[in-house]
């Protein structure tokens, strides 16, 4: 660890760091390169299920004729495709890789994770084509077929069981809060996803026990998976990119802390008039609500810290898609809170905006902090730069505009066809005609949306190929000279 | 806080009106709900405890700067644009 007060480290001190560091990623080179490059495929795969669904929807002729391409199929394997493929790969792949570094220890028989890999990638290939060919279980989150669940169990095991071990094993005796917040997603989410299976499948409960697990867990994956991982991600990029300690490292022990006290609570604001008990839904806009705690924790430690250096988000791309991130982080997390009102709550519930506010965490937040994650971590483990700056710069613009776009349509059109459903007065049909320009706004911020996608898949196999100017100092992590 | 709704729902059929028996799948939901809540709070409760017996909350100055080392100290940034175009310039390390 680096001291204010200490005098300047010697080129021999600097050699051995970086050593150290070389051999750490080297550690995990293998299976960290291997969920990634799972997860971008998978991130392709549901980019084409998303359009086809999303076409559909304004053009209801598209593609008709077959079983296996109708919209409740498609959408499906749209959420399973982005979600137990590309959002949970990255999840685990940036959680070994930042354990591994924060830990300052090599990662324990990393041959191990490439079967956990497998067997996650074959899960998801099962999840998906299995809805394709009609074994969907019209369970939201957990829409894959029963016969895919025991792969996604013991993939994430295993993924869980080896990031404890490398903790375990650390030579940094500080847990940084990135480390918490991955702990925090390597426990929660495998004993969630064995209590939601077994109550909803294995044994099931009954009546509405079955839906107020399915959002106890639905909503959970996202606050307690993706996101601890992606705001850990966040706090560990934004200041070793910048080369500045985090502005309070008080206050974000503060935010991991009521993150893990209040996010639990939140979903049953899913289940907003539905026939749950009153006072389990009040007790989960509560938790919303106090959601804010930790959000603006997160929000103001990122913005102080990157104070001063916003100029820097003109040649970072990982700063630039982190920093992205982080203040959709803060935009959809404060929407949520919102949105759990009961009265908010009657206008949205049941329309295309809730659709626009899971996009903007699932997208705008988490996957543009992956994206940040990728563009930082894959040329340290590969020894190879980005290939072409002019992919990079289309990625980014077309995820930008494309999730911002993607947001306003369907924010503005969900909304006023909230208030319409409201008025007995207004006739069923006209508020379909009215979603139509706002569904195909949507389908057209999806194109540019997956044309970002096929850019930065295009990036990362020539990366993979060797094809990108080599680190010029040396292995992946040496410091390269100022211009 | 669901799962505790869940645990007080799957008890409330127990209650004085409902005269069903108990069968060994409902023990089971019983038990995996309360299970949870245990595991969950426990696990937060030992993690805490844990923390403060080991110091970890005690310099949070030390833990901010604990991600950097010798080779990426503070005040060098570590991250550029890789590019070769007028945009291109390469701050400090990469």
């Amino acid at each position: 660890m680096a001291d204010a007060t200490a005098p300047a480290p010697t080129p021999a001190e600097r050699a051995k760091s970086a050593a150290e560091r070389a051999a750490i990623d080297a550690s995990c080179r293998g299976p960290v390169l291997f969920f990634a490059a799972s997860a971008v495929f998978w991130l392709l795969v549901g980019s084409l299920l998303a359009l086809l669904a999303s076409i559909k929807l304004h053009s209801p002729y598209f593609l008709t004729g077959s079983a296996e391409l109708t919209f409740g199929r498609a959408r499906m394997a749209h959420l399973q495709a982005v979600g137990i493929g590309w959002s949970s790969l990255m999840t685990l792949a940036g959680s070994m890789w930042l354990m591994c570094r924060l830990s300052r220890a090599e990662l324990p028989h990393p041959k191990v994770l490439y079967l956990a890999g497998g067997l996650w990638n074959v899960g998801t290939f099962l999840a998906v084509f299995g809805i394709l060919w009609g074994d969907g279980t019209s369970v939201e989150w957990l829409d894959a077929p029963p016969y895919a669940q025991p792969f996604l169990v013991a993939g994430i095991a295993v993924v869980s069981a080896w990031v404890v071990a490398t903790f375990r094993r650390r030579r940094e005796p500080h847990v940084y809060v990135t480390q918490w917040y991955i702990l925090g997603a390597m426990f929660w989410f495998p004993w969630m996803y064995l209590v939601a299976a077994y109550m909803i499948f294995w044994s099931p409960a009954t009546g509405v026990v079955q839906p107020i697990v399915n959002w106890w867990f639905g909503h959970n994956t996202l606050g307690l998976f993706f996101t601890p991982v992606a705001v850990g991600t966040a706090y560990y990029l934004i200041p070793k990119i910048i080369g500045r300690p985090v502005h309070s490292y008080y206050l974000s022990i503060i935010g991991f802390w009521s993150l893990a006290l209040f996010y639990s609570w939140a979903g049953m604001h899913h289940l907003i008039g539905g026939p749950i008990p009153v006072w389990l839904a009040t007790a989960s806009t509560v938790g919303s609500m106090m959601m804010i705690i930790p959000v603006l924790a997160v929000a103001i430690n990122h913005h102080m810290t990157m104070r001063g250096h916003f100029h820097r988000l003109r040649y970072s791309p990982a700063l630039r898609f982190t920093v992205f991130g982080s203040i959709a982080y803060t935009a959809v997390s404060l929407q949520g809170s919102f949105e759990s009102l009961k009265d908010f709550s009657e206008v949205t519930h049941f329309t295309h905006y809730t659709v626009a506010h899971a996009h903007l965490g699932a997208y705008g937040f988490v996957t543009m902090i992956f994206f940040g994650l990728l563009y930082y971590m894959v040329p340290r483990l590969t020894g190879r730069e980005w290939a072409s700056s002019g992919l990079i710069r289309l990625h980014f613009w077309c995820a930008a505009i494309g999730i911002t776009a993607y947001f306003a349509a369907l924010s503005i059109g969900g909304w006023w066809q909230g208030r319409m459903l409201n008025n007995p007065d207004v006739p069923f049909a006209n508020i379909v005609t009215y979603l139509q320009p706002h569904l195909f706004a949507r389908s057209l911020a999806g194109v540019l949306l997956t044309i970002g996608h096929v850019a930065f898949a295009v990036l990362f196999v020539m990366n993979l190929m060797g094809r990108g100017k080599p680190r010029t100092t040396g292995p992946t992590f040496f410091v390269e000279p100022k211009a | 806080m669901n799962l505790l709704a869940t645990a007080l729902l799957a008890a409330g059929r127990y209650g004085p009106d409902n005269d069903a028996p108990l069968s060994g799948a409902d023990l089971a939901l019983f038990v995996t709900v309360v299970g949870s809540m245990v595991l969950f709070g426990g696990g937060a409760v030992l993690a805490l405890s844990w923390a403060f017996k080991n110091r970890q909350f005690e310099n949070f100055d030390r833990g901010a700067r604990s991600i950097f080392d010798a080779d990426e100290p503070v005040g060098e940034p570590t991250d550029a644009f890789p590019a070769r175009g007028p945009n291109a310039r390469r701050e400090g390390t990469a």
